[in-house]
């Protein structure tokens, strides 16, 4: 049996640029130079490679004003490559348990809007521990995420997606 | 025994049945909606990820949400000329009659036991079932721990247990892709996807969303060789594909409690097939004229019950021409002539087989190849009648293409006239 590395090497996709979220990927001590990430704006999926000018030492967030991004095909690249590596956010999609429903066992729930990343685990921690009692319609606030907003600055909340 | 006389009947309340019902109450047909499950909704309910209705609600909606709203526009047609909404009842066969056509569903409910339901239509949007281990032969030991991922799907959303700890998952599907997310923020380790072709099958959006965000190795041109476990699946052999040939020497083990497949769908045609529908081999689903009528006069088809679908937005607007054109049926429209739909170069399949020149329809089909830049090519008898350049092409995503634009009035048709669909 071969190790691993070696039957991947050509084939494994996609996450071999080490990113910043997840530090037990980042190896490195040297500072990042380029990130390679596949713009999500239109189903073309262009490769970008995202410049750090200067480089970007580990654990630090990158300034806007040393960014560079190229492989992108149309404007849209550009904008979606500075946000995600500058302030990278996520919907949020879960289900919880519901008591009392004639239908259901557990509710799905959503946030209202992308939130960053970095808040997901500790937001999924607290949905994980709730327990919700029916009856309980659509679009039921059941909290608010703290410090994250949408683009009118209103604040994001996670809201039931079905009735129960 | 209780007997329902109505003008049509919907079998499945997914998003094709509501779509399909809806349509023909609105034209005027008593209807039977016809649920299996206690909610209407099918597999959307399970889908609780956002990324449904773009085009039908113009705003991006979780599966259930999608679900809902079309639930709450179908629920208001109940009544005695409009909708019967049977749900917890599973049609167990469908029963062309013999003189003046017609048809009997044979339905059982907990609550009611066995009744039937008498139409003149039927659109069958029974929906899809998943490939399982059967299809694709891994050979080994059979463990607990081995599920289609839809099957985890419903487990983890809906009855909230997980499939285990450490998950591998085979092919790289956008429901194996969803599930590796869900999977991970459900606590659960997950250890590779696995994909024997040599670019993944799901959206790039659920590569970078459910793999890289987490750094889940995609596995390309792999496949999974072998599993292990006596009792509980305990590892998989992975294997890597040396121009199409496993290269047994590079096969490495990776240890799992549980494996996911997600290699296809395929239409649940089973009550046409008994119902004497020809079936199309290339899509599983019924062979379908320009009306989406099988080859069962009467009998419409429509979603993943016609062939699989990826986007709901399709499936609603497929269900509704579905609806409409039962309704028409029903009126005593028949088309004068059909021109026949041809695959041409680098098109897997199209729906429906035929075009109705006096309606045209849209035409659905799905690439053979991944392109940026592609031409698609319609050409009539040879002729090239319309190109259109299409930005970025791949076999996951279904295209479509609507012959309504293009003034089929003006040309020359012969009663064996074909209008092939071609990609470059
Ligand atoms: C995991 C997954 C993820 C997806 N993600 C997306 C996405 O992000 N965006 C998007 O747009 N689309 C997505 N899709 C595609 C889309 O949601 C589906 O194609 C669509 O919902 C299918 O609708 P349907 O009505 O054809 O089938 P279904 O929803 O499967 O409905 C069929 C219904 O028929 C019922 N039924 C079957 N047989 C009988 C019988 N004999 N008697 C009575 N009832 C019966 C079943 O209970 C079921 O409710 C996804 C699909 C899946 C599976
Ligand atoms: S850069 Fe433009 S063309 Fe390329 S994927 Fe992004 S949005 Fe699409």
């Amino acid at each position: 049996m071969n190790s691993q590395q070696n039957s991947n090497q050509n084939n494994k996709q996609g996450n071999n640029n080490p990113d910043s979220r997840n530090p037990a990927a980042t190896a490195t001590e040297n500072p990042e130079q380029t990130r390679e990430i596949i713009c999500i704006a239109c189903p073309v999926g262009c490769h970008l490679q995202v410049m750090f000018r200067g480089g970007l030492a580990k654990d630090a967030s990158p300034d806007p004003d040393t960014i560079a991004i190229t492989g992108n095909r149309c404007p849209r690249g550009e904008i979606y490559g500075r946000e995600e590596v500058l302030a990278p956010t996520r919907m949020v999609t879960t289900t919880i348990p519901v008591a009392g429903s004639s239908f259901a066992r557990r509710v799905p729930v959503r946030t209202t809007g992308p939130i960053p990343v970095a808040r997901i685990p500790d937001l999924l921690t607290q949905l994980h521990a709730m327990e919700l009692h029916a009856p309980l319609a659509r679009g039921q606030v059941l909290l608010t995420v703290e410090g994250s907003e949408n683009s009118d600055n209103e604040a994001i909340q996670v809201v039931t997606s079905h009735r129960a | 025994m209780t007997e329902y006389t109505l003008d049509a009947a919907v079998i499945g309340g997914g998003a094709a049945g509501m779509s399909a019902a809806k349509a023909l109450v609105d034209a005027g047909c008593t209807t039977a909606l016809v649920e299996r499950e206690q909610t209407l909704g099918g597999i959307l309910l399970q889908c609780i990820h956002n990324g449904f209705g773009v085009h039908e609600f113009k705003e991006e909606l979780t599966g259930p949400e999608y679900a809902e709203r079309w639930e709450d526009m179908v629920t208001p047609l109940a009544g005695p000329r409009g909708a019967t909404i049977f749900t917890d009842t599973t049609v167990m066969e469908l029963i062309p009659g013999s003189d003046e056509g017609g048809f009997t569903l044979v339905c059982v409910s907990p609550g009611s036991g066995f009744f039937h339901i008498r139409t003149r239509a039927v659109v069958l949007t029974a929906g899809c079932r998943e490939r399982n281990r059967g299809n694709i032969r891994i050979p080994g030991t059979r463990p607990a721990g081995v599920y289609t991922a839809g099957l985890a799907q419903r487990m983890v959303n809906m009855e909230g247990c997980l499939p285990g700890k450490d998950a591998v998952i085979v092919g790289s599907g956008d429901i194996g892709l969803i599930m590796a997310r869900r999977l991970v923020w459900s606590g659960c380790r997950v250890h590779g996807v696995v994909e024997i072709q040599p670019y993944p099958s799901g959206l790039t959006r659920n590569i970078v969303q459910c793999l890289n965000d987490f750094s889940i190795p995609l596995y390309l041109s792999h496949v999974v060789s072998r599993i292990h476990g006596r009792t509980r699946l305990e590892a998989v052999d992975i294997t890597p594909l040396e121009e199409g040939r496993p290269d047994t020497a590079k096969t490495f083990t990776q240890a799992c409690d549980n494996l996911l497949l997600s290699v296809g769908l395929i239409p649940s045609a089973e009550l046409a097939r008994e119902a004497g529908a020809q079936l199309n081999p290339l899509t599983g689903g019924p062979l379908v004229d320009c009306r989406l009528m099988s080859t069962v006069p009467g009998l419409f088809a429509a979603g993943n019950g016609l062939h699989v679908h990826d986007l709901v937005d399709y499936v609603s607007a497929e269900a509704r021409r579905a609806g409409e054109n039962a309704a028409a049926y029903l009126s005593g429209y028949q088309p004068a002539r059909q021109i026949r739909l041809k695959p041409g170069s680098n098109i897997r399949y199209l729906v429906p087989g035929t075009l109705d020149p006096a309606r045209p329809q849209p035409i659905l089909f799905r690439p053979m190849i991944v392109k940026n830049g592609a031409i698609l090519t319609l050409s009539l008898d040879g002729k090239i009648i319309k190109e259109q350049k299409k930005n970025h092409i791949q076999p996951s995503e279904m295209m479509q293409v609507d012959p309504a634009k293009l003034d089929l009035g003006n040309l020359e048709l012969r009663p064996d006239s074909v209008l092939e669909v071609s990609l470059s």
